[in-house]
């Protein structure tokens, strides 16, 4: 499973209090074990031991943690040897998604021309390939909004302007670069400078409404964007993308949308790095191919968009 | 000459094509969506396709009643929304 250890440590119910007491168990009381486990996987067993034993956080690995957990006596290990009830009361602050909301995974990815002109992956900077990771939760009233009443194929509507900034406008950036808190142009409503997008009923069947989304978006710091005399982050994409909606369940089963475009974006800099100085975000010199998809998260993540700050 | 101004601005318009590779007026082409799609997600077998769950008390339930211990990945920031 996987965690934000900010969270879980200051969180007041009954998850956050076992939390804490695994890092008790492990080092004395501070939140040492895992503020310093980022990135890292570990083991602990249902009863509230570290498995990591003789394994630091530094080289907690997978294997060790299994190898601990099979030191542990028999009777401690076996189904049902601990109970755990439901969780009597969990912290509000921690942040859940309204119910019936439609929960969206994001990837952001910075593309590249190939020597064949075509598009490839980026390969020219330090994080390797992974793109961004993003969430969206979009409340049931909104994304309701997005199913024809009466449907029938060749209908089609402009996505009201409020809906479509909810959806593009938070998914449209480049967080490639190492998540939330690291380089990325972070849209404001005023640097929407124009954004449309349109449904198209492809197809009505008995259990399922398919939906073609189709559009363009333009968000820059600046007014004029990539023509404005001051030097600010932007991004010209165009959307396409199929969503789909089961008529039993009523619920939107397919939401596959490709956005790609060009983006000004931000890059960390360092020119302390020789002397251990921070890193700088600067603006980039040079345009780069962005690319975005969103789809139907899997089911029960629950993981906060960006913005979220605990405890507010 | 007004008439030749004009057709050379049609022109322009309908030739111009971004970094990208596409044409403004034109949008992504549907025979694209799915080579950009793949190409823009993460690559098969990566960490995303593992089920990981985001509940720590429900992982510690189910870890209690099937007898098993638990991987637990954190960091400082979600894992699941950070690169």
């Amino acid at each position: 499973m996987a965690i934000d250890v900010i969270v879980e440590w200051g969180r007041k119910d009954e998850e956050g209090e076992w939390f804490r007491s695994l890092n008790q168990e492990a080092s004395g009381g501070d939140i040492g074990k895992f503020s310093m486990a980022s990135g890292r996987v570990h083991g602990v067993s249902p009863g509230g031991k570290f498995l990591c034993g003789k394994h630091c956080w530094r080289d907690c690995t997978v294997a060790g943690a299994l190898e601990e957990w099979n030191r542990l006596p028999a009777s401690d290990r076996k189904p049902g040897a601990v109970k755990v009830g439901d969780m009597k009361k969990a912290d509000r602050k921690v942040p859940t998604p309204p119910p019936g909301s439609l929960v969206l995974k994001v990837h952001q990815r910075r593309l590249e021309r190939d020597a064949q002109g075509g598009l490839r992956r980026w390969k020219s900077h330090d994080y390797g390939e992974e793109p961004g990771h993003e969430y969206l939760w979009i409340e049931e009233a909104a994304w309701r909004s997005l199913v024809p009443a009466s449907p029938q194929k060749g209908q089609s509507c402009v996505i009201p302007a409020k809906l479509a900034e909810m959806i593009f406008r938070p998914a449209l950036r480049d967080t490639s670069w190492g998540g939330k808190t690291t380089p990325s142009a972070y849209w404001e409503p005023g640097h929407v400078r124009s954004l449309e997008m349109r449904l198209k009923v492809e197809e009505v069947t008995a259990t399922h409404v398919r939906l073609l989304v189709q559009g363009a978006a333009a968000f820059s710091e600046e007014p004029g964007g990539r023509q404005a005399s001051k030097a600010g982050a932007w991004l010209e994409a165009q959307v396409l993308g199929c969503i789909r909606y089961d008529l039993k369940k009523k619920v939107f089963d397919t939401f596959d949308v490709v956005a790609l475009g060009d983006h000004l974006g931000y890059y960390l800099a360092n020119p302390n790095r020789p002397t251990g100085g921070e890193a700088l975000t600067v603006l980039e010199n040079r345009v780069t191919v962005l690319g975005v998809t969103l789809q139907v998260a899997r089911e029960g993540q629950v993981v906060p968009p960006t913005g979220f700050v605990f405890g507010e | 000459m007004r008439l030749a101004l004009a057709l050379l601005c049609l022109v322009q318009q309908g030739t111009r094509e971004t970094k990208a590779g596409l044409r403004p007026e034109a949008g992504i082409p549907r025979a694209r969506f799915e080579e950009l799609h793949a190409l823009i997600r993460p690559a098969p077998g990566g960490f995303e396709e593992i089920p990981w769950m985001t509940s720590l008390w429900e992982a510690r339930r189910k870890a209690a009643t099937e007898g098993k211990p638990l991987l637990v990945w954190s960091g400082e920031c979600h894992p699941l929304g950070a690169t």
